[in-house]
C-alpha cells in the first residue's frame, strides 16, 4: 500500500469530475446517487492514491483488491473507475444498456470490478476469503472491503467480523461508509449501531474513525493504518454524508435514488462547480 | 499414532500434490478429525458460520485456489443457499461443497437428529443453482472416485456425501459423469443413489431368490444427468421404480418425470421417496421401517406391481 502525493486542489476535481459522470448516469436511467455521493471520496482517495492502476489493469496477483459491498453505490465506483482509466469514459455511455455490465450493481465483466455484489452481506465474507488466499500465497497486498452502514443488519456481516479477528487477517480493511441512513429509513431509528466503533473495537479489530468527506482526514487515516503493526484486521468507520456535494440531497431519504432529466442535470452540475469552488 | 481415515488421507495427498486446495468447514469435522493436526494453512475452520463458509469459499475461488467445504447438509444447502446460488453458482467458481448427514443417513445415526438437522431436499435445492453439478455417492469408493476428477470441475459440485464405508460390491471403472448399471436383469429397473443404494440392493437379493427379473441402477450424478442411461433405461424396462431418501419434489424423481414427458416416454413410473414430510427421527433401523423406505415395502411394491 503506497501514498502518493496530492494536491487538495486537484483531488477535489477529480472528484467533482467523478460526481459529473454519476450525475449523468442518474439521468441515463437512474442510479443510486445518494450511496454513490457518500463513498465516492474514499473510492476516489483508494484509487487515486494508494492503488497502483497498472497492477489492477494487468490483473497482477500482488495487486490490492476492494469490493464494493454496499453494490448500489457502483455509480461511484465506475466513475472512479472511469476517472483514472481503467475503464474508458466512453464506456459509462453504455450505462443500463443491454450489450455492456455497467447495471445497478457491480459486475466482474468490468474492469476493476473483482467481484460481484448488490446482496446486502456477502461482500466481507468475499473479501476475508481473498484475505485467506493472499496469505497462503504469502502476497503482501490489502483487501478493502466498503460496507454500507445499513448493510450491518446483516448477521452474516458479524460472522466475519468474528472470523476476521479469530484469524488475525491484519491484511484486511474494512471501510464503513457510515451515513446514518439505510433504504428507507436513519439505522439509529430502526436498528441502531451505535457506538459503532466500540462494537468493532470489541470484536477485536483496530478501528479509525474519519470525516469520509475530508481528503486530509481520509488522507492520515489510512496513512495511520498501513502504519499501524497490529496484527488484526482494521476497520475505518467513515463518517459520510448521504447525497453529499449538492445540499438538496444531503441526507434526503428522496435521494438514495436518483432519475434526473436534462435540465435537472444542468442545474446540479452547476451546483457541483459552484460547491468545489468553495472549497 | 493417529489413524487416518482413507477420506483424509485422501485429502493430505491431494495437497501435498496442489497447494491450491483448501479444506474448510464450518465447524463440521466428522470426516476431517484428523486433518487440523496434519494441516497448517490449508485448513480453515470458520466456526458454525455456513453463510462465511461459503463466502470465504468463493473469495479462494477467485483468487484460484479450489475451496472443498464441509458442512452438514441441512445448514450447508439451506443457511447458506443465496451465497451458494450468488457467489458461486452465478460466477460458475470451481468450488466443492461437501455435505454430510443427508436423507436417511445411516453413518453415525444420523436418523436421530431429527427435523432441523434433516437434509430432504438437499438435491432439489442445489439442482436449482446454476452451473452446479450434483453428485450423491453411495460409498466412500465412490467419495475417493469424485475426489480424484476434481479438476474437471469448471464451477461448483456438491457431493451429497452418505455413506462413510465401502460397500463390498462388483462395480464398472468409475467414469466422470456417467451413472451405472450395478444389477443385470430384465422387465423392472430400480433406481436409486446414496444411501438408498445399499437398501436397494438389498431389495435386489430378495427378487432374485424369487428369480424375479430386474436391474439396478446408481443414478449418482444427478445434474448433469446422464441421458444416455436414461435412454437406456426407458428403452429397456417397462416398469421403473425410483427409490430415494428425498422428498418427492425435485430429485431424482422430478428428474425422470422431466426426461419422460420431454422424450414421450409412456413406461409405468412408481416413485418411492419420502413425499413431502419430514421423517420420525430415530435409530436408522427404526427411522427407516417408519417411511416408504423400509426394504421390505419397496420388496412388496415391486413384487405386487
Amino acid at each position: 500500500m503506497k501514498n502518493k502525493n496530492f494536491e487538495e486542489n486537484d483531488f477535489n476535481d477529480f472528484v467533482t469530475s467523478c460526481k459529473k459522470n454519476v450525475l449523468k448516469m442518474a439521468k441515463n436511467g437512474g442510479c443510486f446517487i445518494g450511496s454513490a455521493f457518500s463513498c465516492i471520496d474514499i473510492l476516489a482517495y483508494l484509487y487515486s492514491n494508494i492503488f497502483d492502476i497498472e497492477k489492477i489493469k494487468k490483473k497482477t496477483l500482488d495487486r490490492d483488491i476492494l469490493i464494493l459491498s454496499k453494490g448500489h453505490a457502483v455509480a461511484g465506483l465506475y466513475a472512479v473507475l472511469a476517472q483514472v482509466g481503467i475503464i474508458s469514459k466512453d464506456r459509462l455511455e453504455n450505462y443500463l444498456t443491454i450489450h455492456d455490465d455497467l447495471y445497478w450493481h457491480p459486475n466482474p465483466n468490468i474492469p476493476g470490478i473483482e467481484f460481484h455484489s448488490g446482496s446486502m452481506g456477502h461482500g466481507l465474507s468475499i473479501g476475508v476469503g481473498m484475505a485467506f488466499a493472499s496469505k497462503l500465497s504469502k502476497i503482501d497486498n490489502k483487501i478493502f472491503v466498503v460496507l454500507g452502514d445499513g448493510e450491518l443488519n446483516e448477521g452474516s456481516v458479524w460472522e466475519s467480523i468474528l472470523i476476521a479477528n479469530a484469524y488475525n487477517l491484519d491484511n484486511l480493511i474494512v471501510i464503513v461508509d457510515r451515513n446514518f441512513r439505510q433504504a428507507n429509513l436513519k439505522t439509529e431509528e430502526l436498528i441502531p449501531l451505535e457506538s459503532l466503533q466500540d462494537k468493532f473495537s470489541a470484536f477485536g479489530w483496530g478501528t479509525l474513525l474519519c470525516n469520509g468527506h475530508d481528503i486530509n482526514d481520509i488522507q492520515k487515516s489510512f496513512k495511520e493504518i498501513s502504519n499501524n503493526a497490529l496484527h488484526k484486521p482494521k476497520v475505518i468507520i467513515a463518517n459520510t454524508v448521504r447525497g453529499n456535494g449538492i445540499p438538496l440531497m444531503e441526507d434526503n431519504s428522496k435521494f438514495w435514488f436518483g432519475n434526473f432529466n436534462e435540465k435537472e442535470l444542468e442545474e446540479f452540475n452547476k451546483i457541483l462547480d459552484m460547491e468545489n469552488t468553495k472549497k | 499414532m493417529i489413524k487416518m481415515e482413507p477420506y483424509e488421507l485422501k485429502l493430505l495427498s491431494m495437497i501435498e500434490k496442489d497447494k491450491k486446495i483448501v479444506l474448510l468447514t464450518a465447524e463440521n469435522r466428522v470426516s476431517l478429525r484428523n486433518i487440523p493436526e496434519k494441516l497448517n494453512q490449508n485448513f480453515i475452520d470458520v466456526g458454525i458460520s455456513e453463510q462465511n463458509l461459503i463466502g470465504i469459499g468463493a473469495g479462494l475461488a477467485k483468487l484460484g485456489f479450489l475451496p472443498i467445504m464441509h458442512g452438514m447438509s441441512a445448514f450447508l444447502t439451506m443457511r447458506a443457499f443465496e451465497f451458494i446460488r450468488t457467489d458461486l453458482g452465478y460466477p460458475s467458481l470451481p468450488s466443492v461443497l461437501v455435505g454430510t448427514f443427508n436423507g436417511l443417513s445411516a453413518t453415525a445415526n444420523g436418523t436421530a437428529n431429527g427435523p432441523t438437522h434433516q437434509a430432504i431436499e438437499d438435491i432439489a435445492l442445489m439442482r436449482l443453482v446454476p452451473n452446479m453439478t450434483v453428485v450423491a455417492p453411495s460409498d466412500l469408493t465412490e467419495t475417493l472416485e469424485i475426489l480424484d476428477n476434481l479438476s474437471k470441475l469448471n464451477g461448483p459440485l456438491y457431493i451429497r456425501d452418505s455413506n462413510f464405508e465401502s460397500m463390498s460390491i462388483k462395480r464398472d471403472p468409475f467414469v466422470w459423469g456417467k451413472n451405472e448399471c450395478i444389477v443385470k436383469g430384465d422387465n423392472v429397473a430400480i433406481l436409486s443413489y446414496g444411501t438408498m443404494l445399499d437398501i436397494c440392493l438389498k431389495v435386489s437379493e430378495k427378487l432374485s431368490e424369487k428369480s424375479f427379473s430386474h436391474a439396478v441402477y446408481n443414478m449418482r450424478f444427478l445434474k448433469p444427468i446422464d441421458k444416455d442411461v436414461l435412454s437406456e433405461i426407458f428403452k429397456n424396462f417397462e416398469k421403473i421404480f425410483v427409490v430415494e431418501d428425498h422428498i418427492s419434489i425435485g430429485a431424482l424423481g422430478s428428474i425422470i418425470k422431466e426426461f419422460a414427458w420431454e422424450n414421450n416416454k409412456d413406461n409405468k413410473i412408481f416413485f418411492i421417496n419420502l413425499r413431502e414430510s419430514f421423517f420420525r427421527p430415530g435409530n436408522f433401523e427404526d427411522a427407516i421401517q417408519n417411511t416408504e423406505l423400509a426394504s421390505g415395502k419397496i420388496y412388496g411394491k415391486i413384487i405386487n406391481s
